[in-house]
């Protein structure tokens, strides 16, 4: 009996595993199979553990790819955003930088009591050695030559200056503190009169001031009236130097106007319809002169 | 060594299977990754050989199986004494070891159901069948992606 197992070993080893399996599968639901069952499984939890932290580690690692990826996304969205956040944010500082500068600028309009034209700048004088600046309004506005330009800027109001051309839709407009401009002024304190000229720089000089004039540094000088193109009383600066009184008849003093030329946006024109008639009628009798004597001139 | 390196391909099989299953599962059909090593062992060992490395297994796979314990074992110990009696007739090449993995397939899923109505009065629908011919067509692509490697490995051993 032993030496036939033997010589068909490797039958009745296979034929004892069949009997196993079968056997087990008869008895799959009792206690005894139930530990075996248990016994395999704890050894070969090992393998799963180290198979399940492969498996974790590589899907920590993809997902990190991919978080990644959408980090990098997500940052590229947030750039953009920024950048349109941010655009955002400039013209809605600008808006309301503009929208304050206006309605100052429309209180100084009411409160001035002559009948202006709110008009903007459209480009400043690309040269060096003259100060003027082109506006959106013209003739068809009812600007004149000679009209006086004023603006509200930082909390002051301040004389810009005198329009010098008009054309249908624009109007050129001659600076403060530009050389050729001349302005009759008076300290408005001690009412002291003389006449405001640019240097092209920062500064105007007030100059014809009689050698007894009261005059103190920070005095406010505005317009004299005297001449009948401005009106009496706009704001032009205040002194910052004032001339020593050791000779001549006069005394010259450094003036700081109030307005900023670089920073002219918004600007009004005063509408003096009495000047605008005697400039009209001055003009056009000039012309006629003009024309008179070169026609007499002809003949 | 030779039989730990073997236990060892079929722990690893298992772990792939055990774990990394819900990965490698297509509309909800995982692939048998140990009955295609034990036919592969099977067409280069033993029968008796093939019927042992088919029970452990078929055995290990049981134990970590909610199904029948055995019912694996007695399959995969009588699929390798099977595909080790088939090579006895054909040659080891892709086709014969292919065809073997689609046939036994088959065989082990009729003859896992056919214990498991014995054991559990489980019942086979058509929709049972479909899903064992898309299991043996899954078993058959891992065969041919398994099989240069155990050309290779066998080439290395000659």
């Amino acid at each position: 009996m032993t030496s036939f197992f033997w010589r068909h070993a490797r039958t009745n080893v296979i034929v004892v595993l069949l009997s196993i399996s079968i056997l087990l599968m008869t008895t799959h639901t009792s206690l005894s199979i139930g530990y075996l069952k248990r016994g395999i499984m704890n050894t070969l939890l090992p393998f799963q553990l180290l198979g399940a932290q492969i498996k974790f580690s590589a899907q920590d690692f993809f997902s990190a790819i991919q978080e990644l990826q959408s980090v990098r996304e997500e940052n590229r969205r947030l750039k953009e955003e920024k950048r349109q956040f941010s655009l955002e944010r400039r013209q809605w500082q600008e808006a309301l930088s503009e929208n304050k500068r206006l309605k100052n600028l429309l209180n100084y309009q009411r409160r001035i009591p002559y009948e202006t034209v709110a008009a903007r700048v459209i480009s400043y004088d690309p040269s060096n050695w003259a100060n003027t600046i082109i506006i959106d309004k013209g003739e068809k506005d009812g600007i004149y030559r000679l009209a006086p330009v004023v603006t509200y800027q930082d909390g002051k109001e301040g004389l810009v200056g005198r329009v010098i051309g008009v054309e249908n839709h624009s109007a050129s407009v001659l600076l403060l503190h530009d050389q050729n401009s001349m302005i009759g002024a008076q300290i408005l304190r001690s009412k002291d009169k003389g006449v405001i000229e640019g240097d092209n720089y920062r500064f105007c000089k007030l100059k014809f001031l009689p050698y007894d004039a009261e005059v103190v540094k920070n005095d406010i000088v505005v317009t004299s009236g005297d001449g009948g193109i401005f009106p009496k009383g706009l704001f032009i600066g205040y002194v910052v130097r004032v001339g020593l009184k050791d000779r001549g008849l006069f005394r010259e003093v450094d003036i700081l106007p109030f307005v900023k030329f670089s920073k002219l946006e918004d600007l009004l024109v005063i509408i003096n319809k009495e000047i605008y008639k005697s400039t009209f009628k001055k003009e056009e009798k000039d012309y006629l002169t003009i024309t008179t004597m070169n026609g007499k001139g002809n003949q | 060594m030779y039989w730990a390196i073997w236990v060892g391909i079929v722990i690893l099989c298992l772990v792939l299977q055990t774990v990394y299953g819900n990965i490698v599962t297509i509309c909800g059909i995982k692939p048998d990754f140990l009955l295609v090593i034990i036919i592969f062992f099977a067409f280069r060992r033993s029968t008796f050989e093939s019927g042992i490395i088919g029970f452990i297994a078929g055995i290990l796979q049981d134990s970590l199986s909610g199904d029948i314990l055995g019912i694996n074992a007695f399959t995969k110990l009588i699929m390798g004494l099977i595909a080790s009696t088939i090579k006895k007739m054909y040659a080891e090449n892709l086709i014969s070891i292919l065809l073997s993995i689609f046939v036994l397939t088959l065989v082990q899923s009729l003859l896992i159901f056919a214990l498991q109505s014995i054991f559990v009065k489980s019942v086979v629908e058509i929709s049972t069948m479909n899903r064992i011919l898309l299991i043996a067509l899954y078993n058959t692509v891992i065969g041919i992606l398994v099989f240069p490697i155990f050309h290779n490995a066998k080439r290395g051993e000659e």
